[in-house]
């Protein structure tokens, strides 16, 4: 099925191995290990390469510039991300017309082999922990320790960051956020859908968003989770760093109230 | 040195440093290049605005990228690498940076080969511009005038600039997103 599809960016990249790690409804997620244009020979440094196909389905002329339209806005947003120096995947080479964009890769390799999403390192600690009962009894206390409410912490104050920022990332997912090497610092990652906006209704919409992520994948521990990433997110935004902060925090808590007994769209017509 | 890009295997990237050129000798490039004349059919940059080879080298792929697919903005391949180099859409400004300056005394020139051509580039620029130096990163990042750099790249309200590594993604970042 995706046979053809990664046939077709084999013409836009030759000579570079590519292997596909992720597929979405608009775009192939490849990772390599040649660089476009700075290879050292002895590096064994990932890349991630993002790629937009042509939809069969959409005239070509709308469908090349929607192509481009869509892995600019993405570019866009990782830019500014790395430009207020927060934790995101860098630009390496672009080919917008061809929807390709190159990144940097983030994160490493869990002990079960898996990416250290934050999904992946919760479920690693599940694990773990279930394997671990099977000797002591009930005990799952692995999942709920203070190293993952300070992991919590920062994911809550890394979206506080981002929201103060007016970005908004449109699919925070836990498994959209990538632990780093150096102290499981989150990183985000995978902009397809996230806008600039300074509205609080955007912004509690990508925190229920989030709430419900995290509700489904992780739902033994999904309540103290959310508290622990909304403690987080009210953290950074009453530090010092950002004026204005509180007033905003409150404004899109009491969003995100309303939010939570409507859903995530705003009127259920259309 | 000589660089390729595994996509475009049909071309081959020269780069070299010249430094402490006179300013006499800069003149005369500055006319052949304004003369256009085929002598002098290099890509003549100033090392005040780039930070590391990483940056460079973006530049040259997009550039090669380009003109192996024909679908380059500026006239020539040169003069692509230098729009390429610049984060603003104006032709003018990334040569008013970018290009070979009087108040630089270092200049990196890059040249484009086709594979199959055997030109000795070397020989025919220590002709033109004088001897090479050593070109990699550490000697780059100390020829930045960095005032200058941030400007241009417009990167004064950017958080962490303390690194070449840093400033080179930056760069590469607005070199990518120019005009978009």
């Amino acid at each position: 099925m995706t046979d053809h599809l990664i046939a077709a960016v084999q013409t836009h990249l030759p000579n570079i191995d590519v292997n596909i790690i992720s597929q979405g409804a608009e775009a192939l997620v490849f990772e390599t290990t040649t660089h476009p244009y700075n290879q050292t020979s002895e590096d064994a440094s990932k890349y991630i390469i993002k790629y937009r196909p042509p939809k069969p389905y959409r005239h070509p002329k709308i469908d090349a510039s929607i192509t481009k339209i869509r892995t600019v806005g993405e570019a866009r947003i990782m830019y500014k991300l790395s430009k207020l120096g927060i934790p995101a995947p860098t630009l390496i080479s672009s080919d917008f017309n061809n929807g390709i964009v190159w990144m940097e890769y983030l994160g490493y390799n869990l002990p079960n082999g898996n990416i250290s999403s934050f999904k992946n390192w919760l479920w690693f600690l599940e694990e773990t922990a279930k394997a671990q009962q099977d000797e002591e009894g009930e005990d799952l206390s692995l999942c709920v320790s203070e190293e993952v409410k300070l992991v919590c912490n920062k994911v809550g104050e890394l979206i506080g960051r981002i929201h103060l920022n007016d970005v908004i990332h449109g699919d925070l997912t836990s498994s959209n956020i990538i632990l780093l090497p150096e102290n499981n610092e989150p990183a985000l990652i995978d902009f397809g859908l996230s806008s600039i906006s300074g509205l609080p209704e955007d912004k509690a919409v990508d925190l229920y968003v989030l709430e419900r992520a995290i509700l489904s994948t992780h739902s033994v521990f999904s309540n103290t989770y959310n508290t622990w990433l909304l403690q987080g997110y009210k953290d950074i935004h009453h530090s010092k760093e950002f004026k204005q902060g509180s007033k905003k925090y409150s404004e899109t808590i009491k969003r995100l109230e309303d939010v939570r007994l409507r859903g995530r769209k705003r009127s259920m017509l259309g | 040195m000589y660089i390729t890009f595994p996509q475009f295997p049909k071309y081959k990237v020269y780069i070299s440093l010249h430094q402490n050129i006179s300013s006499e000798k800069l003149q005369t490039i500055k006319e052949n290049l304004a003369s256009q004349n085929s002598e002098y059919n290099y890509c003549f940059l100033n090392a005040h605005h780039i930070i590391s080879l990483a940056h460079l080298q973006q530049a040259i792929h997009r550039s090669v990228m380009n003109y192996s697919r024909g679908t380059m903005s500026a006239k020539t391949v040169n003069a692509e690498i230098i729009l390429n180099l610049s984060p603003v859409n104006s032709i003018m400004d990334a040569f008013k940076n970018f290009g070979i300056r009087e108040d630089c005394d270092s200049a990196i020139v890059v040249k484009i080969i086709e594979e199959d051509s055997n030109e000795d580039v070397s020989e025919k620029l220590t002709k033109l511009v004088g001897p090479e130096s050593e070109l990699n990163d550490q000697v780059l990042f100390d020829l930045v005038d960095f005032k200058r750099f941030k400007k241009v790249y417009k990167l004064n309200d950017a958080k962490f600039t303390h690194t070449q590594n840093d400033l080179s993604k930056l760069a590469i970042g607005a070199c990518i997103l120019r005009g978009c």
